[in-house]
């Protein structure tokens, strides 16, 4: 989902830059409750892995049935595990760096970064906790209640983000609403069953191996 | 020597990571699994009939050619940027 330069009007970068950079500011502010604690500093080694996690399964295509590849985006287990706003930071700067490879382009970052960073990661994120008081009133334990939310929240995340994606091309000339729009909800609903899969089972194995790690715990109840 | 102690699980969480994801960058790439195939958007595009972008910059790595080793560049690049800004960050709010 990495759109490249030359792709969107100069009016769509410029809006999008805008919301970034207003996003960007209420981020910094917002996201000190992950380092309240004294001994907060151990985790940022832990956050510059999970960045490294993210970048190298963005970096890994597979192959979906039809003609086409999916990788991991990442926006929404980020953000579970680190919270909605530091999750911005983390994709903000994964993109920024695979810019410098030539995947995305470096004016089309601003739409990148909403698309992957907002719309996958903050947006992901608060789809997966009202789907979590959902599922509160059934019985599943807590363990599996937050998997499961992570692992359709991140689904639902990047259906939305290949919709916005998408109009964001039509706004700026390429194609028709009717075709682009779909086309791109489709090939990510398959796309999406992957992202799906592996966020929820990299936030089961955290859960069950290092709960601590979980930075947005009153959210959650993890205890 | 203490400040390392207190580190070291991070520290060997870090390096055991980069080592499993460099080796599994190795893997896909020698054994060819990684699909080539172009993504969602890159499908999209190609069935509209989209001609491709107009080169605005050069990007400042693209000379790496080799997939395996700007994934293991890239892996290192974004761990230390990440790990500086998240430092700088708490250096700064620690200041206020």
């Amino acid at each position: 989902m990495h759109i490249s330069d030359g792709l969107l009007s100069p009016t769509i970068l410029g809006i999008f830059w805008i919301i970034c950079i207003i996003m960007f500011i209420i981020a910094y502010f917002k996201m000190g409750t992950i380092f309240k604690s004294e001994d907060s500093e151990k985790y940022i080694p832990y956050i510059g892995v999970l960045a490294a996690v993210i970048f190298a399964f963005q970096f890994v295509n597979y192959p979906i049935p039809g003609g086409t590849s999916g990788h991991l985006i990442g926006g929404t287990l980020v953000a579970v595990i680190l919270g909605p706003w530091a999750s911005l930071f983390v994709l903000f700067l994964v993109l920024l760096v695979q810019t410098t490879f030539g995947d995305g382009g470096i004016l089309a970052l601003s739409a990148n970064t909403f698309n992957m960073g907002i719309i996958c990661g903050i947006i992901g994120f608060f789809i997966v906790v009202g789907l979590k008081k959902i599922l509160n009133k059934t019985k599943m334990n807590n363990t599996l209640n937050i998997t499961l939310s992570t692992g359709i929240g991140a689904y639902l995340s990047v259906l939305l983000a290949s919709a916005i994606c998408g109009t964001q091309l039509v706004l700026s000339g390429i194609g028709t609403y009717d075709f682009v729009v779909p086309a791109m909800v489709i090939w990510h609903s398959i796309i999406g069953i992957g992202e799906a899969v592996i966020s929820a089972l990299i936030i089961y194995y955290i859960l069950k191996t290092k709960p601590n790690f979980i930075a947005t715990q009153k959210f959650f109840g993890v205890n | 020597m203490e400040k390392l102690k207190e580190y070291k699980w991070p520290l060997i969480t870090l390096f055991s990571t980069i080592i499993v994801l460099i080796l599994m960058l190795s893997i896909g790439y020698s054994l060819g699994f990684l699909s080539e195939n172009p993504d969602g958007l890159e499908r999209v595009l190609e069935d509209v009939g989209h001609e491709g972008e107009g080169d605005i910059w050069t990007p400042i790595l693209s000379w790496i050619e080799n997939n395996y080793l700007a994934g293991i560049i890239g892996i290192v690049l974004i761990t230390l940027i990440v790990i500086g800004f998240f430092y700088l960050n708490k250096w700064t709010k620690m200041r206020k």
